[in-house]
C-alpha cells in the first residue's frame, strides 16, 4: 500500500516561537511552505480564562506534551522515574508555548555568547568544572543583534532600552545590556506593588533593576488592541490578542503571502532521508492515516525533547544511530533552568498582585553571567533575579503558606497545610505574599544529556518511545544557588519583608527552558548544526529551537530562539533565492559551517 | 463516581481541610466534593482506586479506633487521623495514605477556587471569602499599588463571560486519545 505523497518547497515541523517566526522572513523571500503543527488551529475567543485549564494545572491546552511527558534519571544506572517539572509544562498548537508563556521577552547578554572564553580569561581554566562542556557560541551577540531587533518589532514588545546606538545610556533601562540598532517597538507596561518594592529594595543593595521587556503590547499595535491588565497572562491565552504570540503576530503576517500552508493536528513521526540528504516528512493525520510530505529542506521547529526523539526516530542505513547522530552528540548537552524562589509576607500591606499580569515584572542582571566577580566564590556564572505581578485564585490558596506544590516534597513551612491555621493565614495573608524567583545557569556536563527511554511509551496508537533525560546538578550549581538564594533573602529583607520562606534548591527537571541537545558548533565532532542550525551531516535539514543552545544563559530563551529563526531563515534565503536576498545579505558569510557539499 | 459511604469520608476530610467556621464558609459550602467526585470521574480518573481505597481505610479504621465511622467522629478525633494520614498510615500495618492526603489538600483548593462550573467554588462563594475578583477585563495602574483598594467588583466566571463548559462539562481526558 503506498502512502500519499505530496511535494512543497520547505517544510516546517512545529508553528511555536521558532517556527512561528520563520515563516514571515521566509514568505517574505517568496518560499513556500507546508507547516505541519501536532496541535489545533485557535483563536483568541477560544482561550478561556479558566485557572485549572493552565500549564500550572491540567495543561488542557498541551495533550500531546502531557501524554509524551519524559522521564528522567539521575544518572546511569539509577531509577527512572516521570520528569518532576518545575514550570515545565508546555503546550500544542499554532502559535505553540507562545501563547501561554509569561511574555519575558530578553536578549541575552554579549557575554552569554562566548561564556568559554570570557572565563578563561578572567578566572583561568581550574576555574572550568572538569565534567563540563562548556563551549562558546558559534556567533556572537553583535551577529544576532540585527535579528532581536527584527523580532521584536514583528511581534511587538514592549520595554525601555539602555544602550541605543547614538544615544546616550538611560539610566532605568539595563546597563548590562548589548548595544542596539534600535529602541523597542512600544513604551514598557505600567509600574506594579511588588515592581516598587523590588526596585527600591534592590537599588538600596547597589543593583540595577529594570523593568523585563515583556512580548505584550502596551499599545495598540499592528492593529492588535492594547493590554488591558485583565491579569491572566502566563497560562493562558490571550483573549484579546494582546500577548505578542507568534499565533497574533508574524504568522498572520506570513498568511498573507498566500504561501504558507498550515497544517494543524498533523504530526510528524519521522524525517525521511536519501543517503545524506533529508528529502521530507512522514507524519499522521487527525484520522490516523499517515502521509509523506517531500520538499528541499525540512526545517524542525518542534520543542526540545520532540527534535531530540525525531533526530532519533529518524535512522537509516546512512545515520544508523539516528540522523545527525554519527558522531553520538545528539542529545548531549542538556541543561534546564532550577528555578530558585524566595516569597515574602508583609503582613499588613495589599500586593494587590491579581491586579496585573505576569510579564509586569522586573528583573536584575547584576548577578547573572560574568557580571560579578566571582573570585573564591567556588562557582561560575549566575542568574536573572527577578519579581513578576499575577495571582489567580487557586495560585493565592498554594503560595499561602508559601511553598512549592505539595508533590514537592520540600520541608514543612510552620503553617500548616490545612485546617483552621492554614485557612486562618490564608484569609489574613493571600494578598500580602510576593515572591522572588531566579534563573540560576546551568553548565552543560558529561552525563547531562537526552535519549529515547528502552521502556516507557507514550501509548495511543503510535506508542513513540518517551525521551529520558539524565540529569544531575553539580556542584557548580549547588554552589550558585546558595549563594543566589542568600542574595535573594537579602534582598526580600531589604524589600521589607517580615517573614522570609526559602525554596528548595532542585525544582525539577522540565522547567519550559529546557535547552540543548542539538548543540550548535563549527566542529561537527563536538556538535550537530552549525549557526545556521544546519546539520553538519545531513543536506537539507534545519533545527530551529532551544535545543541548538551551547549554553543555557541566566535568561530567558524564547527571544533568542526567535532571533536564531529569523537568522537561519535569512540564511535559507540567501541559498534558495539568491536574488531575492539583499545586497548586503547576497555574499554568503566567511566561515560558514564544513557542511558536505557547500 | 464515589459510593455514599465514600462521599460522606470525604465531605468530613475537606470539611477538616478548609472547615467552616466563625471565620467564613468552607469546603462544605463551596461544594468540593462534587468538584473532587467530578474530577475522580474525569481528568485524575487515575486517582479513582486510590481515594476510595483511601476513604475505606480511613472509615474502617475510625470504626475500629472509635467505634464510629469517620464523619461521626468528634473534630478533634477526626483531625488527630488527619494529621496521621498526612504522615503515613493509621493502623499498624495499613494503607500508606501520605500520597492521598497531599492529593486530597490539593483537590480540595482547587474546589474551594476553582471556576463554579466544576462544581466547586458554589456561587463564587471561595472568591468572596477572600475578596478576589474572579475574572475581570481590566485593572487600573492605581489598582495594582501597593495597598490601593481596588474598586469593588461583583466577581466574575466563566460563564458570566460567556464560556460555558463544553458538552455540560469539561474535557474528559488531558492526554490525546487518538494522535491527532
Amino acid at each position: 500500500m503506498s502512502i500519499p505523497t505530496e511535494e512543497t518547497e520547505v517544510i516546517i515541523v512545529g508553528l511555536g516561537a521558532a517556527g512561528g517566526i520563520a515563516v514571515y522572513p521566509l514568505t517574505q523571500a517568496g518560499i513556500r511552505i507546508v507547516a505541519l503543527e501536532a496541535g489545533p488551529w485557535r483563536r483568541n475567543e477560544e482561550f478561556p480564562p479558566d485557572e485549572l485549564t493552565s500549564w500550572q494545572f491540567r495543561n488542557t491546552l498541551g495533550p500531546k506534551f502531557n501524554r509524551e511527558w519524559p522521564t528522567w534519571r539521575e544518572s546511569a544506572g539509577a531509577p527512572t522515574v516521570p520528569a518532576p517539572a518545575s514550570l515545565g509544562k508546555m503546550m500544542n498548537g499554532v502559535g505553540g508555548s507562545t501563547v501561554h508563556y509569561g511574555a519575558w521577552s530578553r536578549r541575552f547578554l554579549p557575554d552569554d555568547f562566548r561564556a568559554h572564553t570570557s572565563t578563561l580569561e578572567r578566572y583561568g581554566e581550574e576555574a572550568v568544572p572538569e565534567d563540563s562542556t562548556l563551549a562558546d557560541w558559534p556567533l556572537s551577540y553583535d551577529e544576532l543583534e540585527p535579528y532581536y531587533d527584527k523580532v521584536e518589532k514583528a511581534i511587538g514588545v514592549s520595554g525601555l532600552a539602555c544602550r541605543v546606538d547614538g544615544k546616550p545610556p538611560r539610566r532605568e533601562g539595563n546597563p548590562f545590556e548589548g548595544r542596539r540598532s534600535d529602541e523597542y517597538p512600544l513604551p514598557p507596561l505600567r509600574d506594579f506593588a511588588g515592581g516598587e518594592l523590588f526596585s527600591a529594595g534592590a537599588e538600596s543593595l547597589g543593583y540595577h533593576p529594570y523593568k523585563v521587556p515583556a512580548a505584550v503590547t502596551s499599545r495598540e499595535y499592528d492593529g492588535r488592541s492594547a493590554c488591558t491588565y485583565c491579569g491572566w497572562n502566563s497560562g493562558y491565552g490571550c483573549r484579546f490578542g494582546a500577548k505578542s504570540s507568534t499565533l497574533v503576530s508574524t504568522i498572520p503576517k506570513a498568511l498573507e503571502s498566500g504561501l504558507l500552508d498550515i497544517r494543524p493536528l498533523t504530526r510528524v513521526t519521522r524525517v525521511l532521508t536519501e543517503g545524506e540528504k533529508a528529502v521530507g516528512v512522514e507524519y499522521v493525520i487527525a484520522t490516523g492515516e499517515r502521509r509523506r510530505l517531500r520538499g528541499q529542506l525540512v526545517i524542525l521547529a518542534a520543542y526540545t525533547y520532540e527534535i531530540v526523539r525525531l533526530l532519533l526516530l529518524s535512522g537509516s542505513e546512512t545515520f544508523p544511530k539516528g540522523l545527525a547522530n554519527s558522531t553520538g552528540q545528539v542529545g548531549k548537552h542538556f541543561m534546564t533552568h532550577q528555578y530558585l524562589e524566595v516569597a515574602g509576607l508583609f503582613p499588613g500591606h495589599a500586593m494587590n498582585r491579581f491586579a496585573g499580569a505576569t510579564p509586569q515584572a522586573v528583573c536584575f542582571d547584576d548577578l547573572n553571567a560574568d557580571n560579578f566577580d566571582h573570585t573564591g566564590l567556588g562557582f561560575i556564572r549566575g542568574g536573572t533575579v527577578g519579581l513578576e505581578n499575577s495571582l489567580q485564585p487557586i495560585g493565592a490558596a498554594n503560595i499561602v503558606p508559601p511553598t512549592l506544590p505539595v508533590e514537592s516534597g520540600v520541608e514543612a513551612f510552620p503553617i500548616p497545610r490545612w485546617g483552621r491555621a492554614y485557612k486562618e493565614f490564608l484569609l489574613e495573608n493571600w494578598n500580602s505574599v510576593t515572591f522572588l524567583r531566579a534563573q540560576p545557569e546551568p553548565l552543560s556536563y558529561h552525563g547531562n544529556e537526552l535519549d529515547l527511554d528502552p521502556v516507557a511509551r507514550e501509548g495511543g496508537p503510535l506508542n513513540l518511545p518517551r525521551v529520558r533525560v539524565t540529569y544531575s546538578v553539580r556542584e557548580n550549581e549547588r554552589k550558585m544557588s546558595a549563594f543566589l538564594l542568600e542574595r535573594m533573602e537579602e534582598l526580600m529583607r531589604s524589600m521589607g519583608a517580615k517573614q522570609i520562606y526559602r525554596g528548595p534548591a532542585f525544582t525539577g527537571i522540565l522547567s519550559s527552558h529546557d535547552v540543548g541537545g542539538v548543540r550548535m558548533g563549527e566542529d561537527p565532532d563536538s556538535s550537530v548544526v552549525d549557526r545556521f542550525g544546519r546539520a553538519h551531516q545531513v543536506e537539507g535539514l534545519v533545527v530551529m529551537s532551544g535545543a541548538t543552545f551551547p549554553t543555557c544563559t541566566g535568561s530567558n530563551p524564547t527571544e533568542t530562539i526567535q532571533a536564531l529563526s529569523w537568522y537561519a531563515s535569512d540564511q535559507i534565503v540567501r541559498e534558495l533565492r539568491p536574488r531575492e536576498a539583499t545586497r548586503e545579505e547576497a555574499e554568503p558569510l566567511v566561515g560558514s559551517s564544513s557542511r558536505n557539499g557547500s | 463516581m464515589l459510593s455514599p459511604r465514600e462521599g460522606a469520608v470525604l465531605d468530613a476530610v475537606v470539611d477538616r481541610i478548609f472547615p467552616s467556621d466563625d471565620l467564613g464558609p468552607g469546603a462544605r459550602e463551596a461544594g468540593v466534593v462534587t468538584y473532587i467526585d467530578r474530577s475522580l470521574a474525569e481528568w485524575f480518573a487515575d486517582d479513582l482506586e486510590l481515594f476510595q481505597a483511601c476513604l475505606i481505610e480511613l472509615d474502617h479504621s475510625a470504626s475500629e479506633r472509635f467505634g464510629k465511622p469517620f464523619a461521626n467522629l468528634e473534630k478533634e478525633q477526626q483531625d488527630q487521623m488527619m494529621a496521621e494520614a498526612e504522615r503515613g498510615a493509621v493502623q499498624p500495618g495499613g494503607l500508606d495514605l501520605s500520597r492521598f492526603f497531599d492529593k486530597v489538600v490539593m483537590r480540595t483548593r482547587e474546589g474551594m477556587f476553582c471556576d463554579p462550573s466544576y462544581g466547586g467554588n458554589r456561587d463564587k462563594i471561595g472568591w468572596r471569602l477572600l475578596g478576589m475578583p474572579g475574572y475581570q477585563e481590566s485593572f487600573t495602574e492605581e489598582e495594582a499599588r501597593l495597598d490601593a483598594s481596588p474598586r469593588p467588583r461583583r466577581p466574575l466566571a466563566l460563564a458570566d463571560i460567556g464560556f460555558a463548559p463544553r458538552n455540560g462539562h469539561l474535557s474528559t481526558r488531558d492526554s490525546q486519545e487518538d494522535d491527532s
